[in-house]
């Protein structure tokens, strides 16, 4: 197995991929270990995660008999798809608490998840187009499940405008708690586009209905070590998030305690 | 397979910059305060 199709020598390729993994994960480490606690722990926990989630992608998973080498960005693709997802469903729970009990820590996980979510919808909506290329010959095309990861990754960005451009703490908490409620929508609109329209975009190929999958076992060894991977990062990312926004509160409390 | 190295980089490009942006951030607020980063999980 490897990245090349096969009877193609893929040497000098795999030794460039994998001094870029070895790169990533150093750098990587590097920011872990200047962490303290239990999210030291956590960071590198995810960084070896990924590593092998990446390395498993690349060199452990067969090559697709259809689609060659550019089936391998699936792996990354589909699960930053589902973190994504998992980060929205969470900023939906979190802005139903605000409204209902009114607390600030419920507005801070909310917006803290809204934030990592951005970041996966992102890479989505990259690494999406980048397969694309080679396999429909076109970066974009507006297909239902594409036109809807747009929509919802505009949604986000707008509550992560709104919430920046807002100055009153308690407006601006309703106002992205509404947003992050209605936004949701989108989620399961994006997730069953594939199913309720005709659409280029693959259907679901990881759990059919009935429980079964056309995936070989090399290929969930990728797919579940990378979705392990991001959902470790996920909740680092979060957990920093939550604490950087603490910061925020206290600065901004010494700061008006020193102005008067 | 230029395509698969350009989408693993930008995940990992991706992933590394908001890490690198959110280390910024905790530092700076940090340095505001006239404190070492404190230890997080802490709520």
């Amino acid at each position: 197995m490897g990245l090349g199709r096969e009877g193609e020598s893929a040497v000098g390729i795999e030794t460039v991929f994998q001094l870029g993994i070895l790169t990533a994960a150093a750098v990587f480490l590097f920011f872990a270990l200047k962490d303290e606690g239990r999210d030291r722990w956590l960071a590198v926990g995810a960084v070896a995660v990924l590593v092998f989630g990446v390395y498993a992608g690349l060199f452990i998973a067969g090559t697709d008999r259809f689609q060659g080498p550019p089936q391998r960005i699936f792996y990354v693709h589909v699960p930053a798809a589902w973190i994504a997802f998992f980060a929205f469903f969470l900023v939906f729970v979190f802005s139903v608490r605000y409204l209902v009990w009114r607390e600030e820590r419920d507005d801070v996980w909310a917006h803290a998840c809204a934030e990592v979510g951005v970041l996966f919808a992102t890479l989505v909506l990259i690494t999406g187009p980048i397969w694309a290329r080679p396999i429909w010959g076109v970066w974009w095309t507006w297909d239902p499940r594409l036109t809807t990861s747009l929509i919802l990754w505009l949604i986000y960005v707008g509550y992560l405008m709104l919430r920046a451009y807002m100055t009153d703490p308690d407006q601006r908490a309703r106002f992205a708690a509404v947003l992050g409620i209605a936004g949701f929508l989108d989620v399961p609109i994006t997730h069953l586009s594939v199913v309720w329209w005709r659409t280029l975009h693959p259907g679901p190929v990881v759990l059919r209905s009935g429980g079964m999958s056309d995936l070989p076992p090399s290929m969930h060894i990728a797919l579940w070590s990378c979705l392990l991977a991001f959902t470790l990062i996920f909740v680092y990312f979060v957990r920093k998030r939550t604490a950087i926004e603490r910061l925020q509160a206290r600065a901004e409390a010494a700061r008006a305690g020193a102005g008067g | 397979m230029g395509y698969v190295a350009a989408a693993y980089a930008v995940t990992l490009l991706g992933i590394g910059y908001y890490w690198w942006t959110l280390w910024v951030r905790r530092s700076r607020l940090s340095r505001q305060l006239g404190q070492t980063p404190p230890r997080e999980g802490r709520g």
